[in-house]
This record gives C-alpha cells, structure tokens and sequence, in this order.
C-alpha cells in the first residue's frame, strides 16, 4: 500500500473503522515507513488529548433539578388542558373522534348532494305539465304548410302574411300513432294532413287543397 | 444475572448493573411502555438511568454547564411527548440519543454560531494564576491541553462534532452512531476521517504554538 492511501485512511485506522484486510494493511506499511509512522503518532496524541476531554462532574442536585424541571412542566402541559375531557380522551382517541366524525359529515354531505337532483327532476316535471307548448301551423286557407315535399312537387309557401307561429308541444309520450292522418274536419276544400314524426312530441299538420277525384 | 436483580437494579437506578446484564433493553422498554401509560415514576426512573449519558453528551455538543442542562430538559421533555413512537424492539438509550443530538443542534442553530465555547478555557485561566507545585503544574498543562482539545472541537461542524463524540468519546460501535445520527455507516466514516483529521491538525499547531512560547 502506498503512503497517499495510508494517509486517507490512517484517520479511521486510530479509530478502529477499517476492515480487518484494510486495517492490516495499513500495520504493515506504517511499521516499514518512518513518515507515516510519525503521522500515525500525531493521530494517537490527538486522540489521547481528546479522551481528556470528559464533562465536569455534576452532582446529584443538578440532575435533580433536570428532573424537578421535566415534571413541573409535564404537569403545566396536563393542568392547561381540560381535566374532563384529558383523562377522557387520550391523543389516539381524540383523533380517531376527529376522523370518525370527519366521516359522518361528508357521508351526510354526499347523501344531501344526492337528493338534489331528485328535486330538480320533480320540478322540470312541473314545469312539463303545468304549461304545455304547442305545435301548430295554423290552417291557412287554400294553403298548405309543410317541412318538406310532398309528392315529389315542392312544398307551397304559405303567403307571408300569414306567417306560421311555432309553439312546442311537449306532451307527455303517446301511445304509436299512424303516421300519417288525413282528417276532413276543415273546409271540405282543405285537406288536413297530419304527420307524426319519429319525435312522439312532434307532430306536422299539413292542411292541403283537396285534390279533386280523377284530376291532378 | 437473574431477572429479579435486573429489576431491582432499574428501581434502585443501578444503571451499571442493568449494562452488565445484557438486559437493559427490556428493562427501558418496560418502563418505557409504563411511562407511556401514564406512570410518572416509571418515566422519573428512566431518566434517572440515563442523566449522565445524556448530560455527558449535551456537554460535549454545546460546551458548557448551562446550555447542557436545558438540552437535557427539553430532550427528555420531547422523549416523554414522542414516547408513543418508541418502538419497544429498538434500543431506548439509541432512540433517546437521537433526540439529545438533535435538540444540541437546534440548540447550536439558536445561538447562530457553529463555535462552541467549552468552559474549560476558564480552567485553564485560573490554574495559569496560581503559582507554585510540579502538581499545580502538570494540572496546568493538562488543562491546557483540553483547552486546546476544546477549541479543536468546537471548530467542527455539527455532524463532525456529533459523529466524533458519540464515536470516539462515548465508545458507540459506527453502525449504532449511524442509527443515532439518522445517516449511513459509510456517511459516518467520511464524517469521522474529517473531523479526526482537523482534530489532528489543529492540535498540532496549538501545541507546536505552545512548544514555542
């Protein structure tokens, strides 16, 4: 072993911290080397004076007094707390109060978060019910209106003074319908169609001039 | 050693008894568990068993009489407070030890300065005033030796500080420094081969200055 390793460990060598293979190394070269014997030596004085330094000799009134202090302020800690409530609970079960209640109150929050919506479904019922709109292209006579074509020949416009207004139905879902209806119930020139759509709440009502029987 | 003598050694305070015996983690582990239980006595016993060591380590952290007595305080004040995470298997002396060293640090970093004054430069001063004996001195150059040792000491970082002690002037094998320390073994050794060595170099030079005069 050279002389720059020994001296990088010679440090734990005086205080015992190397393996033995190591530490017999380090034997062997400071027995055969006069420059790092003599470190070895400084090591072993520093050592020495540092086993001198030991800690006064305090009597029995000073560990006395340690103890008198760690007590009187344990108790000052006790007394500060609710006496009732101290010998009650211990720190572990004031925490496990703590979680448990934690617990409650969220499970009663999600519980209440759940009923809202309950509510909100009872109201849009309400409204549902309480005022239906409707759907109604009014009947414009000698006119027809119509979504879309009807026997290949483009749907009539209506004139524009007669201006459809559009009110939603929204009734509750019907029962299957025919499709199509074809009423007399308007002027026996008119033809009333009416055409459900796929939509149950949407129905088109189509009033047509009534074709005549053999013409066009 | 019979069971029976162990126990009256731990109510006596026979703290030497107990070391001898081999049983002495069963011994803290059981006062430990009644202190944690509410039994004021059986805490008071643990720290009769154990005031000198941590005393004696405090002292040699922080250098002087005073702070190590509120070091001891407010260690044994922070034991009885974490006394539910001792864990009965491990060493009570290591665990309480843990503590000591990192009060003394928090203590060091109160006082904001990594020197630590030892009282025993105030030894040194008031045997260099009496004049007289070969004893008187021999006394004197001792004392002016630990000076010099003190001042070496106090120039070393917390951790060197920390290892060094506990390691080379209260004996404790690297492995058990370590688990006091909270590091590695290895971090251990790195920390003592640089505070051996500027302990070293530092008494060299005192002394060589001292040679001179």
């Amino acid at each position: 072993m050279r002389c720059g390793r020994v001296r990088r460990l010679l440090p734990l060598y005086v205080g015992g911290d190397l393996d033995a293979r190591a530490a017999r190394a380090v034997f062997d070269h400071v027995r055969a080397c006069a420059d790092c014997a003599a470190l070895d030596a400084a090591f072993d004085s520093s050592r020495r004076l540092l086993g001198e330094l030991a800690p006064p000799d305090f009597d029995e009134e000073f560990y006395a007094g340690i103890r008198r202090a760690v007590h009187a302020e344990i108790e000052s800690k006790r007394a500060r707390r609710h006496p009732a409530l101290a010998a009650l609970f211990g720190r572990r079960r004031r925490f496990a109060l703590a979680a448990l209640a934690a617990v409650l109150a969220s499970s009663v929050t999600l519980t209440a978060l759940r009923r809202e919506p309950r509510l909100l479904d009872d109201r849009q019922t309400i409204e549902s019910t309480a005022a239906p709109e409707t759907t109604e292209l009014d009947p414009v006579p000698g006119g027809a209106i119509a979504t879309g074509p009807i026997d290949g020949k483009p749907a009539p416009h209506p004139p524009r003074a007669a201006r459809p207004t559009l009110r939603v139905k929204r009734a509750a879902p019907r029962p299957s319908q025919p499709l199509v209806a074809i009423a007399d119930e308007c002027e026996p020139a008119m033809q009333k169609i009416e055409i459900q759509t796929a939509d149950p709440s949407i129905r088109i009502i189509w009033f047509a001039p009534s074709i005549p029987a053999g013409g066009d | 050693m019979s069971s029976d003598v162990i126990r009256a050694a731990a109510l006596h305070g026979d703290a030497d008894v107990e070391e001898r015996s081999g049983d002495s983690t069963s011994v803290y582990a059981g006062l430990a568990e009644r202190a944690r239980a509410g039994d004021a006595e059986a805490f008071d016993r643990l720290m009769v068993l154990t005031q000198r060591k941590v005393v004696a380590t405090a002292w040699r952290m922080l250098g002087n009489r005073e702070d190590a007595r509120d070091a001891a305080q407010e260690a044994y004040l922070r034991a009885f407070k974490y006394l539910d995470r001792y864990d009965a298997r491990q060493d009570f002396q290591g665990w309480l030890h843990r503590i000591v060293v990192n009060v003394c640090r928090d203590a060091a970093r109160r006082r904001g300065s990594q020197e630590v004054a030892f009282e025993t430069e105030r030894d040194v001063e008031l045997l260099e005033s009496v004049a007289g004996s070969d004893d008187t001195e021999a006394g004197a150059i001792r004392a002016q030796e630990r000076a010099i040792v003190a001042r070496a000491l106090a120039t070393l970082s917390h951790g060197e500080r920390a290892a060094l002690v506990l390691r080379d002037l209260e004996n404790r094998p690297t492995e058990e420094v370590a688990l006091i320390l909270g590091s590695r073994p290895v971090t251990v050794r790195s920390q003592l081969c640089s505070a051996r060595a500027k302990i070293k170099k530092y008494c060299e030079r005192l002394l060589a200055r001292e040679a001179k005069r």
